[in-house]
């Protein structure tokens, strides 16, 4: 799809074409699922998230001014949604997390057996660990193949920030990964 | 920042060939020489090999007849009202007249000038009122209304003449007095006043005005009773202010002026 394309379709959603709507949703549901899923490691969450960022999207095309790319903006709010609901289930786990006799709260379980988990989800985990912008970085760059320059849109900072963060997101996950490469190898 | 820093921040475009010439070339005689940032590479290209990427999307499991349904949802989602809401909506800045971005530009602007405009007819208004007016400059208003403000102005002298005499011949042995007539005399005359300042006649007569307001208002916010104290604290205002007198002296110029204005028709 053409720039000036996609500027038409924005301009007539913004009028209320639903239509026109209908096609940016089509041509960027599965990358906003795709990155909500990095967050959110679930799939009725990254749905919901999807959902809900499409929604305040449509809601917020009137305050939408066009200096950044659509899909920026947009992944913009996914990131921003997915963010918050990650938060919000860290919350709800700590709340549930059960206390033994003594009244101490156990900590996190150490790394399962490789042998009995896919690679996938040991990524997941390692994923999870990395602090919020990190995380966010990796996902975006990396994962979801953005450039740098639609990154730092996205999360509001330079592009050296994004490759600083990036570089450590990366080392980190290495030391969390490294067992694994070991096993593969 | 060090080079080594700026290498390492290069090493994922350059693991993924996405480095131009110029930053390939330096990142490479970099890694040739520097063992530390070698290792880092290798540990990089090793994360990297781990890590799913676009060509391993969750998205890509899901079938196409789900996507279709994930849209029609949305869409269907957008309330109705909404969209009628949207249709009357600015279009947006680059793309059409953006009437919004000109109605923010055009409120503060006009806010602006309203205030100026409101400003300087307040300054009129001070200016031009009596107290600040100079002697003998009147304003530009109709004869009729001149008239009735000058009947009103000598029935505002006579008034308050009596009001002040009433108070100054008030006796000093009285241990209580009833000031309801005084006070409501006084409430009166302080809305003339007010009047009056708004259809000026003379600076002296507004002078005169303020100089009245300084005794009437204590009146009319007086006790129901007062006591002895109260009524020769009010005494010594009205002779200090020399009011009687200014009184009788604006009484004596209005008629001067009323008799050579009839000398003059005659």
């Amino acid at each position: 799809m053409q720039v000036a394309e996609e500027q038409q379709l924005v301009y007539q959603a913004r009028r209320g074409n639903r239509d026109a709507f209908r096609c940016l949703v089509d041509r960027y549901m599965k990358h906003a699922y795709d990155l909500a899923y990095g967050f959110v490691n679930d799939h009725d969450d990254a749905e919901d998230v999807a959902q809900e960022s499409f929604l305040r999207a449509w809601q917020g095309l009137v305050r939408f001014r066009g200096e950044a790319g659509f899909g920026t903006w947009l992944y913009r709010i996914v990131t921003n949604v997915a963010l918050n609901r990650v938060k919000q289930k860290n919350s709800a786990a700590r709340r549930r997390l059960p206390h033994d006799g003594t009244g101490d709260i156990p900590h996190d379980p150490p790394w399962p057996d490789l042998s009995r988990i896919d690679v996938r989800t040991h990524v997941e985990r390692a994923l999870h660990e990395l602090p919020t912008l990190q995380r966010a970085v990796v996902i975006l760059r990396h994962i979801n193949g953005l450039s740098t320059k639609q990154v730092s849109g996205i999360l509001g900072c330079s592009e050296g920030t994004v490759k600083t963060h990036l570089h450590r997101g990366l080392v980190k996950l290495r030391k969390l990964l490294g067992h694994l490469e070991e096993d593969r190898l | 920042m060090t080079t080594h820093e700026h290498v390492r921040n290069l090493l994922y475009e350059y693991l993924r060939s996405e480095l131009g010439d110029q930053e390939r070339v330096m990142v490479e005689r970099h890694l040739e020489i520097c063992d530390r940032c070698r290792e880092a590479c290798g540990e990089l290209r090793a994360v990297l090999d781990v890590l799913p990427g676009p060509e391993n999307a969750p998205s890509a499991e899901l079938s196409e007849e789900y996507w279709t349904e994930f849209s029609r949802g949305i869409v269907d989602a957008i309330p109705v009202h909404e969209e009628e809401l949207k249709r009357s909506a600015p279009a947006g800045r680059g793309f059409a007249p953006p009437f919004s971005a000109l109605r923010r530009r055009l409120v503060p602007v006009l806010g602006s000038v309203l205030l100026l405009i409101g400003g300087m007819y307040l300054a009129w208004l001070v200016w031009f009122t009596p107290g600040h007016q100079p002697e003998g400059m009147h304003r530009d208003i109709p004869a009729a209304a001149v008239t009735i403000a000058e009947d009103r102005f000598d029935q505002y002298l006579r008034k308050s003449k009596v009001l002040l005499v009433g108070m100054t011949n008030m006796p000093a042995t009285v241990d209580e007095a009833d000031f309801d007539p005084e006070r409501k005399l006084s409430n009166e005359l302080i809305r003339e006043g007010r009047y009056l300042r708004r259809v000026p006649l003379d600076a002296r007569s507004a002078i005169l005005i303020a100089e009245m307001d300084k005794v009437l208002i204590p009146i009319a916010n007086a006790r129901h009773t007062w006591y002895p104290a109260d009524v020769e604290l009010l005494k010594r205002g009205i002779l200090r202010e020399n009011l009687l007198f200014k009184i009788r002296i604006a009484e004596n110029l209005r008629d001067s002026s009323f008799i050579m204005h009839a000398l003059n028709d005659n």
